[in-house]
């Protein structure tokens, strides 16, 4: 898949998944590549950005099983901004699949 | 590349941002890497599924919303890597140094779990003392640095301020130098003074400060669709991290607060140091030449040509302005240079330098005032004397002419001064004695500096110009007949001569 377009859909996943549970960095990683095989290094610094825009904050856990994990969760701000991203989404996606129908018709 | 490969590497490329951060974003890719080879996966595999590493440092610099593409640009410029050297080795040095303050503190901390808390105590205290002293010391440097300057540019005209203006110039200096300790004395103790004790015993409520570490935890089970069962399941979850995370948040506070208070404090000492050092007396010294580029641009509107003076001064406040520009960009830690400027003032002042030394070439110097018999006052004065009589010359210049037209015992006296600087000549005839008695005019500091000036402007418009030194004195030209001369004696007494 595109790279840029893959970028502007990796912002929404990421952020629907920490706004069901709390996450940490790798966590999100094998979450997201379920859905989109992406570049694992594009999700630290989206992450990174997350957080910079007060989208996500983070806290620190111990691990039982080594260092400790920085969690990422999801900031009111956050849920507006996934919203927002949801219905720009569903708009964009149902007026690229009226489009096929209709050109393949 | 391995891990630790990759993590320097990855440093490096990230270095415009903030020394927090950086580590922040190293340890989370390094967790990753761990939790990585934990699933199963080599070192090796780990680091290659990040990728490109210049393109993840690229976004992650574009995360920040920094053009990753700065770097590149200006590493051309030995400046900069000069600068980014300078900045890595006041790094170091102050990470050693805390290194080393670490190890002691943390070695007092043993000796008081040994109840030994008033020793350390006492020995905490007597650091941080030691630190104040020191950097009062520090301060004290570029007052003198300063004061050093101007009195040795003042000495150039050997002129005499009244004590009023000096005391006045140096309570002013005093006031200043209190001033700076007590903001930089406040500052330190800020930081490092009312801070540690928190670090022995840190308090429960969060702090905003520390972004990371501390733990904002708001209960907000709005957005959660969870079934009643699972959200039982993450209260008791939450409840368990929470426990967790106040304790992990304690210890990470106290120790950042450990590290990084000590760290900044020698940051600024650091930093407080060039200022001192280098910026301040930059800053002193464009003052300075500003005046005398006024003074310099006066002069040549008004006939004299110090043009090349002008350019020099100007060239040479250029290359000072750039000066601390680059003092400041390594207070900053930011590399914006611009080496134009430095160019345009090294060509200023060879310009005004050639200017000025083919102006010179033309001026002639002249040791004596005296013998070029121009704007001086003479005053003549007659005296018999006889066998006993000495003159009194004291320190001031003297000669000896033979007239025998003059009659016995009669001695012409003639005194030569500059009524610029010499007021109130008079000769006292006493019994066995010829006095000079005479004052420097200085009833009123600028009239005189003022004078003085247009004495030398006067002189320098016809290209000469003297040992002014030497009109602090008089000159005594001495007349009488040849008998007479071998009569009297000439006496050399160091007094004060001023009435």
């Amino acid at each position: 898949m595109n790279t840029q377009f893959k970028k502007g859909v990796l912002e929404l996943i990421v952020l629907i998944s920490i706004s069901n549970k709390d996450m940490y960095g790798y966590e999100l990683v094998l979450e997201v590549s379920k859905i989109v095989d992406v570049n694992e290094g594009t999700i630290y610094p989206l992450l990174k950005r997350l957080t910079n825009e007060k989208y996500a904050e983070t806290y620190l856990v111990e691990s039982t099983e080594g260092p400790s994990r920085k969690y990422y969760k999801i900031t009111k701000l956050g849920i507006d901004r996934m919203n927002e991203l949801e219905s720009i989404w569903f708009n964009f996606s149902k007026a690229v699949n009226d489009f096929i129908m209709e050109v393949k018709k | 590349m391995n891990k630790n490969e990759f993590l320097n590497e990855l440093r490096k490329r990230l270095k415009l941002l903030d020394n927090g951060e950086i580590d922040d974003i190293i340890s989370e890719y390094s967790v990753t890497i761990d939790e990585k080879i934990k699933n199963g996966k080599t070192e090796i595999e780990a680091v290659k599924d990040f990728g490109d590493i210049d393109e993840l440092a690229k976004e992650i610099l574009s995360a920040y919303k920094i053009n990753p593409d700065y770097k590149e640009k200006n590493s051309n410029s030995d400046i900069d890597n000069i600068i980014n050297r300078i900045n890595e080795i006041i790094k170091d040095l102050s990470r050693k140094v805390v290194d080393i303050g670490n190890k002691f503190l943390n070695k007092m901390k043993i000796e008081s779990n040994n109840d030994k808390d008033t020793t350390t105590i006492i020995l905490e205290l007597l650091f941080k003392v030691i630190i104040v002293l020191f950097i009062i010391t520090i301060l004290r440097l570029p007052f003198v640095i300063i004061s050093s300057i101007g009195s040795a540019l003042l000495g150039v005209g050997n002129f005499s301020f009244s004590k009023f203006t000096v005391l006045t110039f140096s309570i002013l200096m005093e006031f200043i130098y209190i001033i700076a300790c007590i903001y930089f004395g406040s500052l330190i103790i800020n930081k490092f003074i009312f801070t540690s004790p928190k670090r022995n015993t840190p308090t429960g409520e969060p702090s905003d400060n520390n972004k990371d570490t501390v733990f904002k935890y708001k209960e907000d089970v709005n957005n959660k669709s969870n079934e009643v069962n699972n959200m039982i399941v993450a209260e008791e979850k939450k409840d368990k991290k929470n426990k967790d995370i106040v304790t992990i948040r304690e210890s990470n506070y106290s120790n950042l607060k450990n590290n990084s208070g000590c760290s900044s404090i020698i940051m600024i000492l650091l930093k407080l140091f060039v200022i001192l050092v280098f910026i301040v007396p930059l800053i002193a010294l464009i003052v300075i030449s500003s005046i005398f580029l006024i003074f310099f641009f006066l002069l040549t509107i008004s006939g004299i040509p110090v043009i090349g003076a002008c350019i020099a001064l100007i060239g040479g406040i250029i290359l000072t302005a750039s000066l601390i520009n680059i003092f400041i960009s390594i207070i900053s830690e930011k590399t914006n240079l611009k080496i134009t400027p430095i160019i345009v003032s090294i060509v200023l002042i060879l310009v005004g330098i050639t200017v000025s030394v083919n102006n010179i070439f033309k001026i002639e110097y002249i040791s004596d005032p005296y013998k070029d018999n121009i704007n001086l006052k003479s005053s003549e004065y007659i005296f018999e004397v006889n066998d006993e009589t000495d003159i009194n010359v004291g320190s001031s210049d003297y000669t000896k002419k033979i007239d025998n037209t003059i009659t016995d015992n009669k001695v012409y006296i003639t005194v030569l001064y500059s009524d610029y600087i010499i007021s109130n000549v008079e000769v006292v005839k006493m019994v066995d004695y010829i006095d000079f008695k005479y004052s420097i005019q200085k009833e009123n500091d600028f009239m005189y500096f003022k004078n003085i000036i247009n004495k030398i402007k006067d002189d320098l418009k016809n290209n000469k110009i003297y040992d002014y030194d030497k009109l602090r004195n008089i000159h005594i030209k001495i007349k009488a007949n040849e008998e007479t001369l071998d009569k009297i004696s000439i006496v050399r007494n160091i007094q004060y001569r001023d009435i």
